[in-house]
């Protein structure tokens, strides 16, 4: 048996709001295997967080609308009860979030708080619970987890607080982490550490991934598998060397060209993508990129692409022109040909 | 050689931390513990350091937003020390500074226009309202905004839009140096990259020099021309950009440089990292002897006990605070025959 952990399909979430609706998800479907590491990459307002929050059961349905189906195990968890959905959360998946000190109980010591995870999913005694979770908090790099056990959250750094959240996300064994933004509150040297914590945890668990952020250069490293997201869909994916050496999506394109490379040369202009991210309570018509697309034609107003196999099944693209354009290559040092 | 427009001698901060219940001064907080440069007119230098490392209290202080402890901070030749009132007023026409958060740093109730005259009518740079107007409509397409959003309010704005509002606003007084600080940190990165290439032609068409102040070492070495590294108050290297991302020959710039991540997946997978041990120090509890020492990788008994001066270590003014500079290459080589 060697299916999906996971597989998401024609996932669609909207939410009434201020403004109007929020439609901040159309139609994604993905599948997680085992061991596998999958990067979600996208601006604000992409739809990525609400796809974790979705998958994890986690959004208020009502007002909520969601529909599609999210498949694990032969049970599709959207439609499964809330006592039956507690037992997959923490248990089969688990979540990590962009803000490690928030998510902490400022009132219980933070070896409580995973002895509580512990004991919330399996039938071990107080002692038993207080070991694992002092061997949990030392995998998850905490020096000294004995001595720290009963700290309170306050005395904990960004980075160490996230590697808290790691240690409670990972305390019962689950085979699917969703990490939203992980590292995006904490310093560069913290944050290289917290990634290669996650790679190297998973793979010891075989553990699958998924790791969303606004980072393509983190993803770089991370991922074996990228999905560009935009306007609550899933504009390309493909493994990722494809998606930095073969861009097939103008906005993977332009995302690619506005990272500033650390081994660039200074000074020179950086090739952008006009305007700014639409807003999920006013999506434009057809492809939700067409707006702000240099390549756009009529067409691209008026019909939504479909996601489609560019070269291989592996790789797939959601843009009318995709088979006109060349391919883009990020490493070259010219590759749009703007830079002096 | 025409003499640098801004010249940080000594910089220090210090802020008493009251303890017990009577509100007794404990210890003292060290934020800026000494720190000198200079900024050439025009001249971009770019601030790096972890969060906590002083940047933004360095960047206050340059201001006279907080007065510093100690040193001196001269700008165009004047000690601004002692700057009062009319004199305070008339450094601030010349130095501004941009926030990171385009949404906390606009007044909501403000319209777009009227926030952006604001420093025209205080600095009497307007003759009346209808000037004002025009000067308005001239700074708000500089900045790549359409005039017409002069009656607009903050609410209607993207992120990136108010950020061109605070840049507006700030270059509005034809300042000669403008502090800026994280001024991408909180925009998607498409629109970080449109306002670092307005930056860089408002440089170009003023002739204004920044203080970039980031935790971002690629976005650093994309716009500053010198780059200064931060660590607990107190910088520990500094030099030409180039020379200084190439060659970095302080141990804590290396890792810094080590953890970025390069979009490219073959080269990033294959990159070694330089991992940091110990937990980062609080500038409650400076270290002794070098500050770094404690995270160091390269650290020898003498570390902790001897405080590195910012020396030369190599040509154009690259400097480092560490006993055992070198490269990165060398750097492995001793550190294996230990």
């Amino acid at each position: 048996m060697n299916g999906p952990l996971l597989t998401v399909e024609d996932l669609a979430v909207g939410f009434p709001a201020a403004g109007g609706f929020v439609r901040a998800v159309n139609g994604v479907s993905l599948s997680l295997s085992a061991g596998e590491r999958v990067g979600i990459a996208g601006e604000s307002g992409a739809g990525k967080s609400v796809t974790a929050l979705a998958i994890m059961g986690l959004l208020p349905v009502p007002p909520t609308v969601v529909t599609g189906a999210v498949r694990h195990r032969g049970k599709d968890l959207l439609t499964m009860r809330e006592r039956d959905l507690r037992l997959v959360r923490g248990r089969s998946i688990a979540m990590i979030f962009q803000d490690p000190v928030t998510c902490l109980n400022p009132r219980l010591s933070v070896g409580r708080q995973v002895v509580e995870a512990i004991r919330a999913h399996e039938p071990v005694s107080r002692r038993e619970a207080r070991g694992q979770a002092i061997e949990l908090l030392g995998r998850a790099g905490i020096p000294a987890p004995a001595r720290r056990f009963d700290d309170y959250p306050h005395t904990f750094s960004g980075g160490m607080a996230q590697r808290v959240m790691i240690a409670i996300a990972l305390s019962c064994g689950p085979e699917i982490v969703l990490a939203d933004e992980p590292t995006t509150a904490l310093d560069v040297t913290i944050e290289a550490q917290i990634v290669d914590l996650l790679v190297e945890l998973c793979d010891e668990q075989q553990a699958a991934v998924m790791f969303i952020t606004h980072d393509l250069a983190l993803l770089a490293r991370f991922a074996d598998r990228i999905l560009v997201m935009y306007g609550g869909r899933i504009m390309e994916q493909a493994p990722a060397p494809t998606i930095f050496r073969r861009t097939a999506h103008p906005y993977t394109r332009g995302l690619l060209s506005s990272v500033v490379r650390p081994d660039g040369a200074g000074g020179a202009r950086l090739a952008t993508i006009p305007g700014a991210p639409p807003s999920p309570l006013a999506l434009p018509p057809g492809c939700p990129f067409h707006p702000r697309c240099v390549h756009a034609v009529e067409r691209c107003r008026t019909e939504v692409p479909l996601l489609l196999d560019v070269s291989s099944a592996e790789h797939r693209c959601a843009c009318h022109l995709a088979a006109e354009l060349t391919p883009f290559d990020a490493a070259q040092p010219d590759p749009l040909g703007i830079r002096p | 050689m025409t003499a640098p427009l801004l010249v940080v001698e000594d910089l220090v901060k210090v802020y008493p931390v009251a303890r017990g219940l009577f509100g007794r001064i404990g210890s003292a907080v060290r934020a800026v513990d000494g720190v000198s440069f200079s900024i050439a007119a025009g001249e971009t230098l770019g601030l790096v350091g972890e969060s906590g490392c002083g940047k933004s209290t360095l960047a206050r202080c340059i201001l006279r937003l907080i007065e510093p402890s100690g040193g001196h901070v001269s700008f165009a030749g004047a000690d601004v020390a002692g700057h009062r009132g009319e004199a305070l007023r008339r450094y601030h026409q010349r130095a501004g500074m941009v926030f990171q958060d385009p949404f906390g740093s606009l007044n909501p109730r403000q319209m777009i226009g009227d926030m952006v005259g604001e420093p025209l009518r205080a600095h009497h740079l307007v003759g009346g309202r209808r000037s004002e107007r025009a000067r308005v409509g001239e700074l708000l397409d500089l900045v790549g905004l359409d005039p017409g959003r002069a009656r607009s309010y903050p609410r209607q704005l993207s992120g990136g839009q108010r950020q061109r509002v605070a840049i507006a606003r700030a270059i509005a007084s034809e300042p000669e140096l403008l502090i800026l600080d994280e001024p991408v940190a909180s925009l998607d990165v498409s629109v970080g990259a449109q306002i670092l290439n307005l930056l860089a032609d408002l440089q170009t068409e003023l002739g204004v020099a920044y203080l970039f102040i980031s935790h971002n070492l690629s976005v650093v070495r994309h716009v500053a021309h010198r780059t200064a590294v931060m660590y607990l108050g107190s910088f520990l290297e500094s030099g030409p950009t180039p020379q200084l991302f190439d060659r970095p020959q302080h141990p804590y710039t290396q890792a810094l440089l080590s953890a970025v991540s390069v979009p490219d997946p073959d080269r990033e997978r294959e990159r070694p990292r330089i991992r940091l041990t110990g937990e980062v120090s609080t500038s409650l509890d400076v270290p002794t002897g070098c500050r770094f020492h404690t995270r160091c990788f390269r650290a020898e008994t003498v570390c902790s006990e001897c405080e590195p001066m910012l020396d030369r270590v190599g040509p154009n003014e690259h400097r480092a605070a560490c006993l055992f500079p070198g490269d990165r290459v060398a750097l492995r080589q001793t550190h294996a025959a230990h």
